[in-house]
């Protein structure tokens, strides 16, 4: 009996444990995991030298867990590295789910005092998410061109040094897993190395060695008032479908997702970037094509 | 000949909150989380679960009258 009351208490102190990770055999009690992850969410962004002491960070806000837990590590840190941060919350024009998510980002960042820039597709391309769905386009393909393209508008005009997305290793790790099935070689090599131009402003990913499931469990014990929401075009999606695939090897192979990480970072230093960086003819911004994906896809909305 | 014993399974009803629907489900005394979510057919890796209103690993077993909350933590955006 002793053993089974034991077994189920946190590594470090014995209290009653609310996660178990797998993938090292710890056990964590509410404290030490919120303990754990802030250090490991620090050192990751040390380990990348994502940012440097006095830089202006821009937060891509959604509302939902990852980019608040993202918001929430830069700024208990903007104190010690004098950094200064802002969010950007993109407003896609999902309706029923990111009115949701937009109020929690609003309610974040009044709590935190932290100034809020919110863009919407709706002012930038004269067209919702919603709507260009029900032109029968793929919502992903949109969504991801057409918010990276705000996101990075509004960081440069607002002058930042780079800009924090929310991703996590989940996400690394689908991403990763598409390009080598899609074979698509040059997309999996810009993951980690982005084509460098002056107008672009470089990514980081704090949250990039996090698993998803940890996120939520800090998001959760942090009390932060987000939604659990689905995006409702995720549904039967190719990265839908990496994403139940990874997690069903992850159930029975634990720390798939950190092997998927380290096999490919492995690879990077193999693998050659090939394009170089340049003006889009139509509109002036970075792009590896004559014409950027944004002006394509514009096209025909 | 020794006679094969048959062993009586005792059942127990849990009371499972999923994607704000509330049932009551059978599973074998002493289960754990971890089985009762296999008996879902639910992965794991995807969700966090409230045992009595507290977070829980899925190590947890579980007693007569336990509510369960399966939250889908892992939606990928």
């Amino acid at each position: 009996m002793l053993h089974i009351a034991f077994s189920l208490g946190c590594s470090k102190c014995k209290e009653r444990a609310v996660y178990h990770r797998r993938y090292s055999g710890q056990k964590f009690c509410g404290e030490h995991f919120l303990q754990y992850f802030e250090n490991k969410v620090r050192k990751t962004i040390q380990k990348y030298k994502m940012v440097g002491r006095g830089e202006k960070i821009g937060a891509a806000l959604s509302g939902g867990k990852d980019s608040i837990t993202t918001l929430s590590v830069l700024n208990a840190l903007s104190k010690k590295l004098d950094l200064e941060i802002c969010a950007i919350a993109v407003d896609e024009g999902i309706k029923g789910y990111r009115n949701d998510t937009i109020k929690s980002a609003r309610s974040f960042c009044a709590g935190q005092n932290i100034p809020l820039h919110i863009v919407s597709f709706k002012r930038r391309f004269g067209t919702t998410l919603d709507k260009i769905m029900r032109q029968g386009k793929n919502a992903c393909t949109y969504c991801g061109v057409l918010r990276r393209r705000v996101l990075s508008e509004k960081a440069r005009e607002l002058g930042m040094d780079k800009l924090a997305t929310g991703h996590n290793l989940d996400d690394e790790v689908q991403a990763i897993m598409m390009n080598y099935i899609r074979g698509d070689v040059e997309r999996l090599v810009r993951l980690k190395r982005s084509l460098l131009h002056e107008k672009f402003i470089p990514r980081i990913k704090p949250l990039s060695e996090m698993p998803e499931k940890e996120v939520a469990l800090y998001a959760l014990l942090r009390d932060f008032s987000v939604s659990f929401a689905e995006c409702p075009y995720s549904h039967g999606t190719f990265r839908a479908g990496i994403r139940d695939f990874i997690n069903e090897l992850e159930k029975n192979n634990a720390g798939i997702k950190f092997s998927i990480l380290k096999g490919y970072q492995k690879l990077l230093p193999y693998l050659e970037l090939k394009t170089a960086m340049h003006e889009c003819e139509l509109c002036g911004e970075p792009t590896s094509q004559k014409i950027c994906k944004t002006c394509l896809l514009v096209k025909f909305i | 000949m020794r006679q094969m014993r048959k062993t009586k399974r005792v059942i127990m009803k849990i009371k499972v909150k999923l994607d704000s629907k509330k049932s009551e489900v059978e599973v074998a005394e002493g289960s754990t989380v971890d089985e009762l979510l296999e008996k879902l057919g639910i992965n794991r890796e995807t969700v966090l679960v409230r045992l009595n209103k507290e977070i829980c690993t899925e190590e947890e077993k579980l007693k007569p009258g336990d509510t369960i909350e399966i939250i889908r933590a892992v939606t990928g955006g």
